[in-house]
């Protein structure tokens, strides 16, 4: 009856955007502080390469394993290797880690809109407006996200498109320089850096069981994470430009900062930074819709009975009350990076795991 | 998807009624016709309820002085056409066969005569005549097996009946009215007096015949009609002036003659419980997807409704989400637009009575193309289209950043635009949304004003609108200035958009834009516009993603979307309605 | 299902329909324009400070002057001491009718009394960082006397003072001015303790300001450490390779002769890099235009145009000497950037001498550094002489 596209089931173009809107995150917004941090002068630069390399590799030996088994879920996949207990755990473990990251985006939103927007709007009030919207987005199809996510990505590009043309111009060349200064031990920290803001490529383990035909899936994958890789080098590069490695290890969103610096004189444009709270909510919103979508997804893998509606009702006040469990924005930046670390080892640990135990039963697998 | 989930089980339910209701109405009148004549007569008034306007003709008929009866509703059929083809026709083998049984005195060599005769006698008439009756004879193609079976049947029917009843007319003399005498080529025949008077409220005429219990039935269809007009709501400089009117046949003779295509198909279904109305779907096969056109024909299929005066009704009833503000079908009062849609793979449907045709499967920014797009030349069509998505933009956000910015983030203002709107807004008694609603509202009635009170007095509203509340409370202090400017600068840009059903259903979401700036600044606009992106992911036109040529597809598509890319280089179908043939140019004209 | 999105909604609104907390009409906002920051006058301690804010009335402001009715000034000064920049600020709501809105800050102005306290001047601009309203793009001057005179003085082409001062600060034809500093620009100069200049303004009277030089600030000691005015601004200007043109006056054969200078370039280069025997040379290129002359040369004739190019370039190689005698001498200050220059070029060495550069060892007092001026005058207007005696 419904010809079109067959629900649920996307395109390998979906894994790619999905992956590039997902890795964009509020890390992008305070990378260039956390980089220039441990870098002298512009050479984070180097850092978001190795980062972005490795996290290539990852995503790739990521799309790789769930392609052996196409078209099953992430769970079918682990009981079949490890057996359904360890599957059940792991999947939980994944469970809570996506309410966690949906929690911390809830709560990072209002934390933005207050550093930029508001002063008195109770926080309870921004997070819980913007939780509503994603569990408004969360009801849909599963389809409808992705399609989400490509009619979001022109709106995204274009934004960071602005963020990074328009300070162009008042670019210094000299706070570009000099180059290669940092010791090693630099580089090493922020090659670590900004492979955490990489690991939003995760969903890709879940994500894959619905694409239609997922033979070229990996490459999209690694496309996304390059696709990321050239955008966070360039968004340090300017900013650097802009501001200087002091300043940016000085200002707690840099690249949101951007936007603020420089003004367009003259006609309405002026002051732009209203396009870029779009840009960024939109960010900010997919990321945490994904996120909650895959909550609801490994919950579903392992209830099979249980409505979707169901979940999603369970999970919204859970999820709100972490997210207002934090108390001062020392504890919210703890957080981000206990969140990138844990979301980077379990997709590491998952990954090794997964692996072996194929290893082993590779040769009665084969027939 | 929720929505859409809940109508269709909606629907369901009320199919199962729809049938058993029109079962009903369909046994009650599903009664044979008797053989008696005056019975005939009487029962086929007394269903009527002995309307004044039903024209009942007694005549008599052959040798033998055969009672019989033309019926037919004077305002609905063709008076000229009953008199000169039917009337005239009957009364003058009456006289010839008298003569003929003075000359020859056999009855059955005679009828082969006759019709060459009449033919000769009047050539004049037949032509135009035949050109007359040429819509009505259309639709009645897709029904033609039907009257091919029904002589057989006569046949079998009438040697009983001359066999029951030695009183009875020669059974073979409606077989020859009808072949031989009645000069109109659309001709069926009914037994049942549901058929019949159906038959007659549609505008045919009916031939009854004394012994027989066949009832012939003659397209006389012709009432007045509103003539071929230039559409009043999709005006365009460029391009045909044609637009549909109320008359179906009429309609559908305006698409075939566009499309000389011998693939283009006319489904035809009738709606409405009261109104009976002809629907007819219309579709090139061999381009349109079988699965959208099944997708279309099933749910016309479940409509159960009164009467459907507009498309409208039929609209709603199809439509997949009837609680979205987005219309996700196109109304259109041009064939041309039509005849383009439906060479993209889409579904036209027609209503009787109603001349706007519904085009569906609908996808987003499609309701913001004009069909002149393609009549200009490329690159003004393309800067067209940008314009009016700009224009959207500001219908549906501008009143809503305006309150965000006054009221809550003035700092995202240009400095010396932040002073002036300060100092416009200096001593307006309300705070910037409540003047917002005030003048959107104000807006609105005036809008509205404007369509209902006839032309004449219509530019007076413009002049008490536009002056006394424009100016006037503006020096009154009342509003301010920029909040006149904004107000009408949406109006303006609200009316660039070619589809009307459109624009009035962006207006709701205006609002709705306005509540969320006025409570949490451009934050809530953000959150709303999500929100809205959220609703088009989730629809659905027929089955098909309404964001389907943003998303999943995208980049082949935006050369006939965000512009308009010269004719050679729109090669392909739109992809998403998976037609069956991709193609419109193979190669884009390359090869010559 | 519809239930839950009833409930879900319900919550919403109650939530949405219970206040709109930032909501703060723009007519019911003052603007603050400029800000003009001083000690107070009978200090009773002495971090405490006089603010003086300049609102603007948008009435006046956006009058076109055309209905007549527009009389009264186009701004408010309101004037209020406090220990901090925010505290004062609230400090003002005792005064003001409306709320005041720093979005749309364009100046702040510090007295020199004030700037010349050690720290004070970076204590001060943290809350222009800080504050969110706050935009990086704001313009820095310092007065010579009292800040919050300069906010009073009403020109006649403009309707506020801030917006005359910041145009004044952007003016880019005279070489004595630098470029306009904003706040942005000076917290990355703070973090990395470089020196830079600063605008110099002074009323000259009610209706004039003047742009009388150029403040510099010492990062090592945290103040201004001293003036450059007249010919040393000038100096300073060439050899920070500023995008400003100007004029300077040459000698020409005994006869005055002023150059417009179109283009300026400096560059440094480093020649000896031994930390305790620095040898710098600062290459300074420009291209003039001949714009007045009061001799009678020929233009035309290349010698002439030798010495003309000669004369310029002196002339620059002596403004810059001047200067740098007092920068490297009086002031101790390197306002040039050869710091920056050193770190970004030759990072290895600005390590060792990074501690001691202003301070201590003093490298950059003891260093050797020259000026090699190469001047074109490539223009020579639209006439050869005017006279021919």
């Amino acid at each position: 009856m419904k010809p079109m596209n067959g629900a649920g089931i996307i395109s390998d173009r979906d894994i790619l955007i999905a992956v590039t809107i997902n890795i964009l995150g509020v890390y992008t917004l305070s990378l260039p502080r956390i980089l220039a941090e441990e870098t002298t002068a512009a050479d984070g630069w180097v850092g978001i390469l190795l980062g972005g390399g490795v996290a290539c590799i990852l995503a790739w030996v990521v799309a790789k394993l769930t392609l052996l088994y196409p078209n099953k879920s992430f769970f079918s996949i682990a009981s079949d290797l490890v057996t359904k207990p360890i599957a059940v755990i792991l999947t939980f473990l994944f469970t809570l880690q996506y309410i966690a990251i949906t929690s911390f985006q809830v709560r990072e939103v209002s934390a933005l809109a207050h550093q930029y927007l508001f002063d008195q709007t109770p926080l309870e009030v921004i997070s819980l407006s913007f939780l509503l919207v994603v569990v408004y987005g969360v009801c849909g199809s599963r389809a409808g996200i992705f399609r989400l996510n490509a009619l979001f990505l022109p709106f995204v590009l274009v934004g960071l498109l602005v963020v990074v043309v328009v300070p162009l111009v008042f670019i210094k060349t000299e706070n570009l320089l000099p180059v290669f200064q940092t010791d090693f031990k630099g580089y090493v920290q922020s090659t670590y850096s900004s492979l955490n803001t990489f690991a939003g490529f995760g969903i890709i383990l879940f994500y894959i069981a619905l694409v239609k035909n997922p033979k070229n899936t990996p490459k999209m994958a690694v496309k996304g994470v390059i696709f990321n890789t050239i955008l966070y080098t360039i968004l340090y590069i300017v900013c650097i430009g802009t501001f200087g490695n002091s300043t940016t290890a000085n200002i707690f969103f840099p690249t949101f900062d951007l936007s603020r610096t420089v003004e367009i004189p003259g006609g309405f444009f002026e002051r732009f930074d209203a396009f870029l709270f779009l840009a960024w909510t939109i960010i900010l919103f997919v990321h945490s819709l994904m996120a909650f979508d895959i909550a609801v997804m490994t919950l579903m893998m392992v209830f099979k009975k249980v409505k979707k509606i169901m979940l999603v009702i369970t999970l919204t006040p859970l999820i709100f009350f972490i997210s207002m469990i934090p108390k001062d924005y020392v504890e919210l930046t703890h957080i981000a990076r206990y969140i990138s670390l844990i979301k980077l080892t379990s997709l590491l640990l998952v990954v090794v795991l997964l692996w072996s135990a194929y290893k082993i039963k590779g040769g009665k697998q084969s027939e | 998807m929720r929505r859409s989930l809940f109508t269709r089980v909606y629907k369901k339910s009320t199919d199962q009624q729809y049938e058993s209701a029109t079962q009903q109405s369909e046994s009650e009148f599903n009664i044979p016709i008797g053989l008696t004549l005056k019975e005939n007569v009487e029962i086929i008034k007394k269903k009527l309820g002995d309307p004044s306007d039903l024209i009942v003709r007694d005549i008599t008929v052959g040798k033998n002085k055969h009672k019989c009866s033309i019926l037919y509703l004077s305002g609905l059929a063709d008076q000229k056409l009953v008199n000169d083809n039917i009337l005239k026709m009957v009364q003058t083998e009456i006289s010839q066969s008298d003569t003929n049984s003075n000359q020859s005195g056999t009855g059955q060599s005679e009828p082969n005569a006759n019709p060459s005769e009449a033919s000769q006698s009047e050539p004049n008439a037949n032509p135009s005549e035949a050109s007359q009756s040429e819509p009505n004879a259309n639709p009645s193609g897709t029904g033609q097996s039907e009257p091919n079976a029904n002589p057989s049947e006569a046949n079998k029917n009438n040697p009983k009946s001359s066999q029951s009843g030695g009183t009875q007319s020669d059974p073979n003399l409606l077989e020859t009215i009808e072949q031989h005498v009645i000069a109109i080529t659309d001709t069926k025949k009914g037994q049942t007096l549901y058929e019949v008077i159906n038959a007659i409220l549609s505008g045919n005429a009916v031939f009854l015949l004394d012994g027989v219990n066949t009832v012939l039935v003659m397209g006389t269809t012709g009432y007045e009609t509103r003539s071929i007009e230039e559409p009043q709501s999709e005006a365009v400089v460029r391009g045909p002036r044609t637009g549909f009117i109320e008359n179906i046949d009429k309609n559908i003779t305006l698409i075939r003659r566009e499309l000389k295509d011998p693939n283009l198909r006319f489904d035809v279904h009738e709606v409405g419980r009261r109104s009976k109305q002809k629907v007819v779907v219309c579709s090139i096969a061999g381009i349109v997807n079988p699965d959208i056109l099944n997708e279309v024909n099933r749910r016309i299929k479940t409509i159960d409704i009164d009467a459907a005066p507009d498309s409208g009704f039929v609209e709603q009833w199809i439509e997949d989400s009837f609680l979205s503000p987005i219309p996700q079908i196109l109304d259109t009062e041009r064939p041309d637009h039509v005849t383009y849609s439906v060479l993209q793979g889409k579904v036209a449907i027609l209503v009787d009575g109603s001349p706007f045709a519904l085009i569906a499967p609908v996808m987003l920014g499609e309701p913001l193309q004009s069909i002149e797009d393609y009549s200009q030349r490329w690159a003004i069509g393309t800067l067209l289209r940008l314009l009016r998505f700009l224009s959207i933009f500001i219908s549906l956000f501008l009143p809503a950043i305006y309150v965000a910015l006054t009221s809550y983030h003035p700092g995202m203002l240009p400095t010396k635009l932040a002073f002036s709107i300060a100092a416009t807004r200096e001593g307006v008694p309300f705070p910037s949304i409540f003047e917002a609603l005030l003048m959107a509202v104000t807006f609105e009635i005036l809008q509205e004003a404007g369509i209902r009170l006839p032309k004449a007095i219509g530019s007076t509203i413009g002049i008490v609108g536009g002056i006394v509340i424009g100016d006037v409370a503006v020096s009154a202090g009342i509003v301010s200035p920029a909040m006149v400017i904004i107000t009408s600068l949406t109006a303006i840009a609200s009316f660039t958009t070619p589809n009307y059903s459109l624009a009035t259903g962006l207006r709701v979401l205006r609002f709705g834009l306005l509540a969320a700036a006025s409570i949490l600044g451009l934050y809530g606009i953000i959150l709303v516009f999500i929100m809205m992106c959220i609703h088009i992911v989730n629809l659905k036109s027929m089955g098909v993603p309404f964001s389907s040529p943003i998303a999943p597809y995208f980049l082949g598509n935006l050369k006939n979307l965000l512009i308009r890319s010269p004719i050679i280089t729109l090669k392909k179908r739109p992809p998403y309605l998976e037609p069956r043939d991709i193609n419109k140019i193979n190669d884009g004209g390359k090869s010559k | 299902m519809n239930k839950f999105t009833l409930i879900c909604s319900l919550i919403f609104y109650l939530l949405i329909l219970t206040g709109c907390w930032d909501n703060v009409e723009i007519e019911e906002r003052a603007f603050v324009y400029g800000l003009a920051i001083d000690r107070t006058e009978e200090s009773k301690s002495n971090s405490e400070i006089e603010l003086t804010e300049q609102l603007i009335v948008p009435e006046q402001f956006a009058s076109t002057g055309s209905g007549g009715g527009g009389s009264g000034p186009a701004f408010r000064n309101l004037t209020a001491s406090g220990e901090t920049i925010f505290d004062v600020n609230r400090e003002m709501f005792k005064q003001a009718s409306r709320t005041t809105d720093p979005t749309h800050l364009l100046l702040v102005l510090f007295s020199e009394e004030l700037a010349k306290e050690p720290k004070r001047l970076e204590q001060l601009l943290d809350v222009f960082l800080r504050e969110k309203d706050m935009r990086r793009g704001i313009n820095i001057a310092i007065t010579s006397g009292k800040a919050s005179e300069l906010l009073t003085v009403v020109p006649e082409h403009e309707k506020v003072p801030a917006q005359y001062i910041s145009k004044l600060l952007e003016q880019k034809k005279n070489l004595e001015i630098i470029n306009v500093v904003k706040i942005g620009d000076i917290q990355n100069k703070l973090l990395d303790n470089v020196s830079f200049p600063l605008p110099l303004l002074k009323t000259m009277n009610p209706t004039v300001i003047d742009y009388e030089g150029i403040a510099i600030y010492n990062a090592q000691k945290d103040q201004i450490v001293g003036t450059l005015k007249g010919d040393y601004a000038k100096g300073l200007s060439f050899m920070s390779g500023k995008k400003h043109t100007g004029t300077i006056n040459i000698e020409v054969d005994q006869e005055k002769a002023t150059v417009e200078l179109t283009e300026i370039k400096s560059s440094f280069s480093l020649i000896n890099d031994d930390p305790n025997n620095l040898h710098i040379s600062v290459n300074v290129e420009v291209e003039g235009t001949i714009a007045e002359q009061l001799g009678t040369d020929d233009v035309l004739d290349r010698e002439v145009l030798q010495q003309f190019n000669r004369a310029l370039e002196k002339e620059i190689e002596k403004l810059t000497k001047g200067t740098l005698t007092i920068l490297q001498n009086d002031l101790q200050t390197d306002a040039i950037g050869l710091g920056s220059y050193l770190f970004q070029h030759h990072p290895k060495l600005w390590k060792s001498v990074k501690v001691d550069w202003e301070t201590g060892e003093k490298y950059f007092t003891q260093s050797r550094i020259d000026v090699i001026a190469n001047a074109t005058v490539n223009r020579p207007g639209s006439i050869i002489r005017t006279t021919n005696n």
